[in-house]
């Protein structure tokens, strides 16, 4: 994800600061290093019945700082937000040397200027999250995910419902997917008023291994959303969450394709970010798009934090 | 051609340390998560076109 980098003369890597900090399983909050993957972590909190609502495209062996760093999300995103909606605390490493923190490992924390969102989807350009504090949630009484092949109008249908699911996904060839957790006679009552056949769970897993060589998210009103995909080059394999108003496109076609996209996206009040690409087709299509109206604010804030810019140079926006 | 540094601290002390140092010599850093596509990863490594001739843990 990014631009690729205009100058390289250090990779720090965060691979070693992996422990899990501090598990509060009755306050439901954990506070772990950057480094430790996301998986890791999973596999702690489930040892209390707990998770983070988290699962990212390109899975496995993500870590929890560089989800944090890219704001990379997943089908979850639909019931429980992104993490900067659990995220409570954050650590980073500035370029003085100085490590700074903002939030704290307490679920109401409101003094001072929220920091973490400064850093959250900022590339690493304004700091190295080191570490970094979470709400947990408790693991559903029952999660039941079903299918049916009805494009739109299914979504719709599944959206709809008196209650609303967890996940919901639509894909390319008019198949639907909708995870419904909670309680068991809420789940049960839902899915059999649905009446679509009920899918192996392990089908999410499969769904977040997606990591297309070229891959575009766009991100759209959902009332434009719908529109936006299919009128994407014939052919063309994508998937959305239409509830948040994002697709994700298994790019096929060539830059041309992807710059009139991103236009008609931005016409419609989107955006159209390159997740994956080969540097050449990256660099002439651009990892971003239109400069957001908040961009001098953007630069300002970049200076305050790297006046040489050296954190990731070229990767980010600013 | 310019020689690419790998550094992997073990603690968060010494990252901010180990980031202060490469600041205060106006080299670029490029933070690393490991995951397949992050923050961090520098995109495409093997096809990128700057050059990574040798590295140091």
């Amino acid at each position: 994800m990014g631009g690729a980098p205009e100058r390289l003369d250090v990779e720090l890597h965060t691979t070693r600061l992996d422990r899990v900090i501090e598990h509060s399983q009755a306050d439901m909050v954990v506070s772990v290093e950057a480094g430790i993957t996301l998986e890791a972590l999973q596999h702690e909190l489930a040892k209390s019945a707990q998770f983070l609502p988290l699962d990212p495209f390109s899975s496995p062996g993500h870590t929890i700082g560089g989800l944090l760093a890219t704001g990379w999300t997943g089908p979850l995103r639909l019931r429980f937000g992104s993490p900067r909606d659990f995220l409570i605390g954050i650590r980073v490493a500035l370029p003085d040397g100085t490590l700074a923190s903002g939030g704290g490992r307490v679920v109401k924390n409101v003094s001072g200027y929220d920091m973490m969102k400064l850093h959250y989807g900022a590339l690493g350009s304004l700091g190295v999250i080191v570490a970094a504090s979470f709400k947990v949630f408790p693991k559903p009484l029952r999660d039941v995910t079903v299918s049916s092949e009805g494009g739109w109008d299914a979504a719709d249908q599944a959206l709809t419902m008196p209650v609303a699911p967890s996940a919901l996904e639509i894909f390319s060839d008019g198949r639907v997917l909708a995870r419904y957790t909670g309680s068991g006679d809420a789940v049960d009552r839902v899915v059999r008023d649905l009446g679509w056949p009920v899918e192996d769970h392990s089908i999410w897993e499969r769904h977040s291994g997606r990591a297309p060589a070229r891959w575009a998210r766009i991100a759209a009103p959902r009332s434009a959303l719908s529109g936006l995909v299919e009128g994407l080059p014939r052919g063309a394999g994508w998937w959305a969450s239409p509830g948040i108003g994002v697709a994700h496109w298994a790019i096929a076609s060539d830059t041309p394709s992807v710059k009139e996209v991103r236009a008609r996206t931005e016409t419609a009040g989107g955006s159209l970010v390159m997740m994956a690409a080969p540097d050449d087709f990256m660099r002439d299509v651009g990892a971003w798009g239109t400069p957001p109206p908040t961009i001098d604010i953007m630069r300002r804030l970049k200076h305050a934090f790297d006046p040489d810019h050296v954190l990731n140079p070229g990767r980010f926006v600013v | 051609m310019s020689t690419v540094a790998v550094e992997k601290p073990s603690t968060a002390d010494e990252l901010a340390r180990r980031l202060h140092d490469a600041a205060s010599q106006k080299l670029a850093v490029v933070p690393v998560g490991g995951g397949r596509a992050e923050w961090a990863e520098p995109p495409n490594v093997s096809t990128s076109s700057y050059i990574r001739r040798g590295s140091t843990a």
